[in-house]
């Protein structure tokens, strides 16, 4: 009787405390709070390493030519937003699953739709503070002229769940925690130097820039940079279909990897 | 029958249980077991320092577009450097952290062996695990960026103190690490960063003054310094100074590992 009527005001939205969403919102409660002593840090982190790259660039370039400042102050901000998702996040998980953690929150009544959403908003408000300040930083620094337009919001948000569900796929997949570690090494490290995301992919030798061309992440800063400039970049359609299709991808993965049987 | 053999070696490890012989009898037995519970990093390790190094100097390279000869001379005479740096302070506290979890840590340091000697082995170890990768990442740079280097033997000593600085640094570091996700976040941004600001692959003099200040009593920049001078004298002037803070820096290592050493039971 009683426990009918539980139930019944989770379904009515209208009545449950938490809202519309009630289970995003516990979830999300849930990961902020296990995140809670990381979360300064993390976002500390975001900053500092954002906007040390902006500057750091002009350091190490002894007149660094605009062209390729405006490349570098509207690159950083995809590194910025996917940092967390698809490095630290699949970490998380391996650290889960190392401390055998991870089976309990596998187990808890919540839709897998539901622990993605909840790791998305959170790759927001750790990447989305930073991605601001890198921006203001570089125009500061550079004297950028920018060319903000609405579409950038939708670029944002898009290579965020994009970074997001790509860790997500690699964090549930991968069971080997060393191995978990190694690849998101890797990666970050392949995203930061291969991958024309500050730089133009004219600087690759052409079979790496040809690669480049189906990964996701030039498309990410292809994206981002339609946004904020005008007239850098071209084909941004070619570029929503190569990020969708990864992500499409990659929900698929990590929801068959999030519900298989252990 | 059986008991007169024992009796007789407890007896003499007893004996010699102290002293620079038994000190040195230690320091051997202990590089062995370290070299061979590590034997298959060995590999490892020289592949991520060549993956690392050469993959700083390609992306400098991808960065800039087209570079200039005086620029790619700087940046194939850093490579060796960056290839030194992770392994002693990146690996050498994964190691420990690694060995603090499973427990062999402690092992170690319950065998009737003098301390010293263990920490003495272990960066052994790692000062000349991280040169083959060092090597390979000159070879590699120099040929992608059509280098040709004039060595002198100075290189040699270079070498040796550049990467037993890095080790001793590191294994002092690896001391203080606590959580191993946040710290692991905090090194790979830091190294990062630290690669980024440090004038390792390029000249200081663009750097404004007080940042090179900073860097001169720092251990990074001196470790690019040295290793520069050997490969070709005529980038650097005033090396002794260099030479000086890695001693400097060495030491004070040695003196928080004795105390670290000195103080766990």
């Amino acid at each position: 009787m009683i426990e009918g009527a539980t139930l019944a005001d989770a379904v009515d939205a209208s009545a449950s405390p938490l809202g519309r969403f009630p289970s995003l919102r516990a979830m999300l409660a849930w990961d902020l709070g296990a995140l809670r002593l990381q979360l300064p840090v993390l976002v500390a982190v975001q900053l500092l390493g954002g906007i040390g790259f902006v500057l750091g660039f002009g350091l190490f370039f002894r007149q660094l030519p605009q062209h390729l400042a405006l490349y570098v102050a509207t690159g950083v901000p995809v590194i910025n937003l996917i940092t967390f998702g698809l490095v630290v996040f699949p970490q998380d998980v391996a650290q889960h699953k190392l401390a055998q953690t991870y089976d309990y929150l596998a187990a808890l009544p919540v839709r897998r739709v539901v622990r993605i959403a909840s790791t998305y908003v959170v790759t927001l408000i750790i990447g989305l503070p930073a991605v601001v300040a890198t921006l203001l930083v570089a125009v500061a620094h550079y004297h950028l002229h920018l060319d903000v337009s609405v579409q950038v919001v939708p670029a944002l948000l898009f290579v965020a769940l994009s970074g997001t569900t790509l860790g997500l796929a690699l964090g549930h997949a991968i069971d080997r925690p060393t191995l978990t570690q190694s690849v998101t090494q890797l990666l970050v490290f392949a995203i930061f130097g291969f991958c024309p995301i500050m730089f133009p992919a004219a600087h690759l030798p052409e079979w790496l820039a040809r690669l480049n061309s189906v990964l996701p992440f030039e498309s990410m800063g292809i994206l981002v940079r339609a946004g904020l400039t005008s007239g850098l970049v071209t084909d941004v359609g070619r570029a929503y279909v190569v990020v969708a299709l990864w992500t499409v991808v990659s929900v698929g993965v990590a929801a068959w990897a999030m519900g298989r049987r252990r | 029958m059986g008991d007169g053999a024992p009796a007789v070696s407890t007896a003499g490890i007893a004996l010699v249980r102290r002293g620079p012989l038994y000190w040195l009898a230690s320091y051997r037995a202990l590089l062995a077991y370290d070299f061979a519970s590590n034997r298959l990093m060995l590999g490892q390790t020289a592949f991520f320092q060549t993956l690392i190094g050469a993959g700083i100097a390609m992306t400098y390279g991808f960065f800039l577009g087209s570079v200039p000869h005086e620029i790619a001379v700087y940046i194939v005479t850093g490579t060796p450097t960056l290839a030194i740096i992770p392994v002693g302070l990146v690996f050498l506290p994964g190691l420990v952290s690694q060995q603090r979890s499973m427990g062999s840590y402690d092992f170690v340091w319950s065998l009737p062996v003098p301390r010293t000697a263990a920490v003495a082995s272990l960066l052994t170890l790692f000062t000349g695990m991280a040169i083959p990768g060092a090597a390979l990442t000159l070879g590699l740079s120099a040929w992608r960026y059509h280098v040709t280097l004039s060595p002198t033997p100075a290189l040699i000593p270079a070498v040796l103190l550049v990467s037993l600085m890095c080790a001793s640094v590191g294994y002092g570091v690896a001391h203080l690490i606590v959580s191993p996700v946040v710290t692991n976040l905090v090194t790979n941004v830091l190294i990062f960063f630290v690669i980024l600001f440090t004038p390792i692959a390029f000249p200081a003099d663009q750097y404004p003054d007080w940042l090179v200040r900073i860097h001169e009593v720092l251990p990074l920049y001196p470790m690019a310094e040295v290793v520069r001078s050997g490969l070709d004298p005529s980038l650097v002037t005033g090396v002794g100074g260099a030479y000086a803070v890695l001693a400097a820096w060495t030491l004070a290592a040695w003196v928080a590992l004795a105390w670290v050493v000195g103080r766990r039971r």
